[in-house]
């Protein structure tokens, strides 16, 4: 059997990353122009489009957060060509000028510059179909693993999750950021519990502190809100499957982060600065952790699931593993990786590792994952801070 | 791999503990499988039964070792915790939430006669009769030497709201209707230790006339813990047997209403040594409501078979249990010695009995109406009291020195680790967490209460 490293293949970006898909996308800068760009993209097939949830009246950090993932989304390495639509030509002028940043053009619209939905329509259709010609005729070349941003994440996770799919995805993450990849980990507020494991697998005393802090973070945001995470953890259903502590879960979660050294903490939709294992810091839900993941530049996403969740990407491919049984067969067709054999005893960690490798290896040159079959794809940034 | 064996994941090499991957029974094979490798690692026998998933002990924990698993702590060990058994929410807790207060570590050790002289002082702050107080504190005193601190100084508080609320009347004594060794006792609504103290008093002391005697008390209010007042009557060279019913908790199986109490049984005996007694003493409910109340805080489920819900239904909702009942333990045959001693207890003393008996939540200036019976036998009049201490001594030496698997915990009689703590905490003080010495200063202070200051010597802090 080849190596899963051997034959990969991607496209190749201006700035010298590449993608696993060779996407053309319409996005919104703000809600206001969201039915322009699903206009957009009705009228010309195959385009993707990225609407926006806000993006009025935010301000702060918040405001930065936002930005950050736009202009990561716009600029990702399986997107060829982006149109960024907005009201007032400044919005999307903002987010284009921090793609230009990450390396990659983007074109603007404005909808006040050109006067109407009737003049965007006309000049975005030609923009995208301009897009996609262009994009036809980029090739795929050669792709090393060490080109390869990987997201990790788990979600309706059960007992399977933490015994079995997640140390699977573990092992093969530890194979990734051994060939010089990068994998990015997320849900700090999962890792509650488990700084012990955080601290020693820090790569440096500062690595170390900014990990604990940013998971202490999430306990103090739910403190102030009048959640005890500690006292909430494990749920009833957690205790009743056998879970016993708020330790135990995260260490179940933190089981697909594999066994290397942890590089520090990256904001929310942030670049990994280098390859490695790093951790993002963006809340659990599944929709805005894989949004975050892929504005981060992961080329795809390795998501662990127990009692199934059908959760993908539009950018991002999102692959899904599970070692329920039942999943597996009531939930088949939102499955990529199927670990259940992990569970009847015939098929051990590393194996399990070799399926999700398996399957990482043919999304990688373009096979579709059943979230891109099934059109179950979605984004959404998080907001931090209100609007005013 | 053993035939038949269930198969349980060890997720890291150096793990205390294996998850297994079917429902293990009691005296089941488990094949340990190294999660990496699949490597067979141990194999072992399930002392308990263990659900689909749930973690089993792959070798001995000793109590407050950190457990792991995934290589890494997971929490403590709040027992020893023997290989095979299983690990859960009741023999490990997080390291990240705060210890229960009964894990807590004492912090402080006061001695017995401070407590004691601090109840008495507080009751006859809030008019209790001397003699009153005096009943009360002793059997205070005497809860937290035995380590039967939920019959302590936390309850001190709850007394005090009830007799100023005039729920009890803190000045009634006791009338005793005596009719050779039958005793009846109207408690006039006084406090309930000193209701108790009197009627064992008048029974121990008919029975030494008669060589039996029965005091069956009504109108009187909670006493604390039965095994009290057994031991009361069995330092008279007696064997002591009391029972009471009280606040309504329990239902049988599958009713959507509670209508008994928890009635608790105490027999009590003296041994040769005279600091060691026979002590039984126990509830008819599985789990007392204070438990339940102390499960719904930390947000945890339900041990199976402890409650059910308003609507009769088996309930792990602590929340729902605490809607609900509290069930007998031991099924059926738990409940039918329940509603006997209630027929011995509330139904024959012509008190209040089941539902009659009032809540003090709901209605605190309400009297309770709270039955007890209580049983002398004299010893002295049977075999001889010397001789029945004899046999006895000679039945827990016998049921200590059975043959028992290596893994067994000690056989212990009833009473022997009550009384091998009053041994020890007359000796060292009486341990208090810091909670309830803050409480009870607390309560002083608002008593008007100088708090006693014993000599600087015996007012140690213990190491921890």
């Amino acid at each position: 059997m080849t190596p899963w490293t051997e034959g990969l293949t991607g496209y190749p970006r201006e700035n010298g990353r590449k993608g696993i898909r060779n996407l053309v996308a319409v996005m919104a800068a703000a809600d206001n122009v969201n039915p322009l760009a699903r206009h957009l993209a009705a009228r010309n097939p195959e385009v993707v489009c990225l609407p926006a949830s806000y993006g009025r009246g935010q301000m702060g950090r918040d405001f930065e957060v936002s930005l950050r993932a736009m202009a990561g989304l716009a600029a990702h390495p399986n997107i060829a060509g982006c149109l960024v639509v907005s009201f007032e030509p400044e919005s999307s002028e903002r987010v284009a000028h921090l793609a230009r940043q990450l390396g990659r053009p983007v074109e603007t619209l404005s909808f006040l510059k050109l006067g109407g939905m009737e003049e965007c329509l006309g000049l975005g259709g030609k923009i995208l179909r301009r897009m996609q010609d262009a994009s036809a005729r980029i090739e795929r070349v050669p792709l090393a693993v060490s080109e390869l941003t990987v997201g990790l994440e788990c979600g309706g996770s059960d007992a399977t999750s933490g015994l079995f799919a997640n140390p699977a995805l573990g092992v093969f993450t530890d194979w990734v950021v051994d060939s010089g990849g990068t994998a990015v980990f997320s849900e700090p507020v999962e890792c509650l519990g488990g700084e012990a494991l955080l601290r020693e697998r820090a790569a440096s005393p500062q690595a170390a502190a900014r990990l604990v802090s940013t998971v202490h973070a999430y306990n103090e945001l739910a403190r102030e809100h009048g959640v005890d995470l500690g006292g909430t953890n494990p749920t009833p259903d957690n205790i009743a499957g056998g879970l016993t502590t708020i330790e135990e879960k995260s260490l179940g979660a933190l089981a697909k982060t594999g066994s290397r050294k942890i590089m520090g903490v990256v904001c929310y939709g942030e670049a990994a600065p280098g390859p490695g294992l790093w951790m993002m810091d963006a809340p659990a839900a599944a929709v805005e952790n894989v949004t975050a993941l892929a504005a981060g530049g992961a080329q795809l996403v390795c998501f662990v699931t127990g009692t199934g969740n059908p959760t993908g990407h539009p950018v991002s491919p999102t692959v899904k593993i599970s070692a329920n049984p039942r999943t597996a067969d009531r939930m088949k067709a939102h499955l990529d990786v199927d670990l259940a054999d992990m569970l009847r005893g015939t098929m051990n960690v590393v194996q399990g590792a070799e399926a999700i490798a398996a399957s990482v290896g043919q999304v990688v040159n373009g096979e579709r994952t059943a979230a891109e079959r099934l059109g179950y794809l979605e984004t959404n940034i998080s907001r931090i801070g209100p609007s005013v | 791999m053993a035939v038949n064996a269930v198969r349980a994941i060890l997720l890291a090499a150096n793990d205390d503990v294996a998850a297994v991957l079917d429902t293990a029974e009691v005296g089941g094979m488990v094949t340990v499988v190294l999660g990496a490798s699949g490597d067979t690692v141990h194999e072992l026998t399930a002392r308990q039964p263990i659900p689909f998933g749930h973690k089993l002990a792959v070798h001995d924990i000793a109590q407050g070792k950190p457990v792991l698993r995934y290589g890494f702590p997971i929490g403590v060990a709040t027992t020893a915790i023997k290989q095979g058994e299983h690990v859960h929410s009741h023999n490990m807790r997080s390291q990240l939430s705060p210890p229960p207060e009964q894990e807590r570590r004492p912090m402080v050790l006061r001695p017995a006669q401070w407590v004691q002289g601090f109840v008495r002082d507080a009751l006859q702050a809030v008019g209790v009769s001397a003699d009153g107080a005096a009943a009360m504190a002793d059997a205070v005193t005497e809860a937290h030497l035995r380590g039967v601190e939920t019959h302590g100084l936390r309850r001190l508080r709850p007394y005090i709201a009830r007799i100023r609320s005039g729920g009890v009347d803190a000045e009634a004594q006791p009338q005793i209707d005596v009719r050779n060794a039958l005793l009846t006792v109207n408690g006039r609504n006084g406090i309930g230790h000193h209701v108790a103290t009197v009627a064992a008093k008048a029974a121990s002391d008919a029975a030494r006339q008669f060589g039996i005697a029965v005091a069956l008390v009504r109108n009187s209010n909670h006493f604390g813990f039965a095994g009290y007042y057994a031991t009361l009557i069995a330092a008279q060279r007696q064997l002591g047997i009391v029972t009471s019913n009280g606040q309504v908790c329990v239902a049988p199986e599958g009713a959507m209403k509670p209508l008994l109490s928890n009635n608790p049984l105490a027999i009590a005996a003296p041994m040769r040594d005279a600091n060691a007694f026979f002590e039984l003493d126990m509830a008819t409910s599985v789990t007392s409501r204070a438990n339940i109340v102390e499960v719904a805080r930390s947000g945890a489920m339900l041990s199976p078979g402890l409650a059910q819900d308003a609507e009769g239904e088996p309930t792990r909702d602590p929340v729902a249990a605490l809607a609900g009942s509290l069930l007998a333990f031991g099924g059926g045959k738990g409940f039918g010695l329940l509603v006997a001693l209630e027929a011995l207890t509330g139904v024959l003393g012509g008190g209040a009995f089941a539902d009659q008996v009032s809540s003090k939540e709901a209605a605190p200036d309400a009297p309770e109406g709270t039955a007890h019976t209580m049983i002398a036998i004299d010893l002295d009049t049977a075999l001889g009291a010397e001789l029945y201490s004899e046999r006895l001594d000679d039945l827990v030496r016998r049921l200590a020195a059975l043959p028992a698997s290596p893994a067994a915990a000690a056989i212990r009689y009833p009473g022997e680790r009550r009384w091998a703590l009053r041994r020890e905490r007359l000796r060292d003080g009486v341990p208090l967490s810091d909670a309830e010495l803050a409480d009870i200063t607390k309560l002083a202070d608002e008593l008007c209460l100088a708090m006693p200051r014993p000599d600087a010597s015996i007012w140690s802090v213990s190491a921890s």
